[in-house]
């Protein structure tokens, strides 16, 4: 049953998101093939026109991810529709688990779409060494490889985004359970919960940073130690993947 | 053995008493009319039966079961909102009542459909309420359930729909299943009525077939619905 309410969920939301997509990628090339012709004012004035636009379907596809999602999970769970996916033969846990997995798949393919945005728009010999160099000194000042550093920035920033959006999940639910003011209490309760969880995050690191002169140094120090950011990084992976793992299952 | 059966039933909202020690038993078999006014808690009792709320205390028994995903595959339940997806067509919505129940009968839908002269190829959004509220009720009573839990399906539409929809029901729920009807409107499902539930002000005030209920008051339901319900 999980693999259909994932069918219909995944459907609903790629519906509009699939459309950015395509104009994503399709000004992306446009930007390449107008930047590899010959310059000139006129040349120039699209190839900003059309940055400006690849910018623009970006930033679309990202709050088009998570609105889609928002709205999904309200009309599903609260609205008039509610009524038949609680009727529905199915678990209340596969029901959410349904809505999660729709939001880690939409987040994920959105993500890749906006990086080979980004790759096909921008990406030539000066881009492609300047990101190079500054991954090399990252890894050299962290005392780590290249590799590794890719991994910690994507897991770190798919946390981020993961926390943003089951913030404002978790905000519907307790907006949800009053009787009048809905929308706006779960706005405000799912803000409060991003910002009080981004608190929280560095709360762990500074009483970790009781424990660890290194990671101290983020608080104490402008030159901070490279072992201090690794464990730092490490904690606030470590407390968003909890944070998720009691979200599903408070839902459950 | 009884479909339904409600033990002390009570449900609270803020403080608020909706339903009052309820005990009920549906039996197998009967089309019930659970009439009230409105606001008497008859779709609160409903949204029990169908788990979409917990009971305060007491207990909902359906085949012998808590409400749950074995009591939601028996059971086929209209409620008086439009609930389907506006941005699907008709035939999206058939697949998806076809994946989900497997007492969904497709073909029957199909025929009920083309009675109402209505293209499976069409979008909800671009239907009339008054459609949509029909296109419900046929994919309700398209499914080979055992119990069809029907809430207002008679709310707001014209007499002539109202005949339309009391003979879908009449003709299309499977063979020794119930149906539990509510509605303020008595006097046009009496017809159909084979046993009646009183409700008021939370808890049940009568219970009794309809035929005896007729021949024991010498009236029609809808008289003993009107006398009892005075204001």
């Amino acid at each position: 049953m999980l693999k259909k309410l994932l069918k219909y969920d995944l459907q609903w939301c790629f519906k509009p998101l699939i459309v950015f997509y395509i104009l994503g990628i399709f000004f992306a090339i446009i930007t390449r093939v107008v930047e590899s012709m010959e310059q000139s004012l006129i040349v120039l004035i699209i190839d900003k026109i059309c940055s400006g636009v690849v910018i623009a379907m970006l930033i679309n596809i990202l709050i088009n991810c998570f609105m889609r999602n928002w709205v999904r999970f309200v009309t599903n769970i609260y609205k008039d529709e509610s009524y038949l996916t609680h009727t529905l033969p199915v678990s209340k846990s596969e029901l959410y688990l349904s809505k999660v997995l729709t939001a880690v798949i939409t987040l994920i393919t959105s993500f890749v779409v906006i990086i080979s945005c980004i790759a096909i728009s921008s990406l030539n010999e000066n881009t492609w060494n300047f990101l190079k160099d500054t991954l090399e000194q990252s890894a050299v000042f962290c005392n780590t490889s290249v590799f590794s550093i890719v991994i910690v920035i994507i897991i770190t920033v798919f946390f981020e985004t993961m926390s943003i959006l089951m913030s404002g999940i978790m905000g519907i639910i307790i907006g949800h359970k009053s009787n009048n003011l809905k929308i706006i209490k779960s706005i405000i309760v799912g803000f409060v919960i991003y910002i009080g969880m981004s608190f929280c995050a560095l709360g762990v690191v500074y009483i970790s940073g009781l424990l660890n002169s290194d990671i101290m140094s983020l608080f104490n120090d402008t030159q901070s130690t490279s072992s201090g950011m690794i464990s730092a990084s490490k904690i606030v992976i470590i407390f968003y993947a909890i944070y998720n793992v009691r979200n599903l299952c408070y839902w459950k | 053995m009884e479909l339904v059966k409600c033990n002390n039933l009570c449900k609270e909202f803020d403080n608020k008493q909706i339903l009052n020690n309820v005990n009920l038993t549906i039996p197998k078999g009967k089309i019930i009319g659970l009439l009230g006014k409105n606001g008497m808690g008859k779709t609160t009792l409903l949204k029990l039966i169908n788990d979409l709320l917990t009971p305060t205390s007491g207990e909902v028994l359906i085949n012998g079961e808590k409400p749950g995903i074995n009591s939601k595959k028996i059971i086929s339940y209209l409620p008086e909102r439009t609930y389907l997806d506006k941005s699907m067509k008709i035939s999206q919505i058939l697949i998806f009542f076809e994946e989900f129940y497997e007492d969904f009968n497709k073909e029957k839908a199909i025929k009920l459909l083309k009675d109402l002269d209505l293209d499976i190829n069409s979008k909800v959004s671009k239907m009339s309420k008054g459609m949509q509220e029909k296109l419900q009720l046929i994919l309700v009573m398209s499914r080979e359930a055992q119990l069809y839990i029907l809430d207002e399906p008679l709310g707001g539409v014209d007499p002539a729909t109202r005949d339309y929809i009391l003979d879908t029901i009449l003709s299309n729920f499977s063979e020794g299943a119930s149906v539990i009807i509510s509605t303020h409107l008595i006097s046009d499902i009496e017809r159909i009525l084979d046993e009646v539930i009183f409700i008021d002000k939370g808890k049940i005030i009568l219970t009794s077939s309809a035929d005896e209920l007729r021949t024991k008051e010498n009236a029609s339901i809808d008289e003993i619905f009107r006398r009892c319900f005075k204001c």
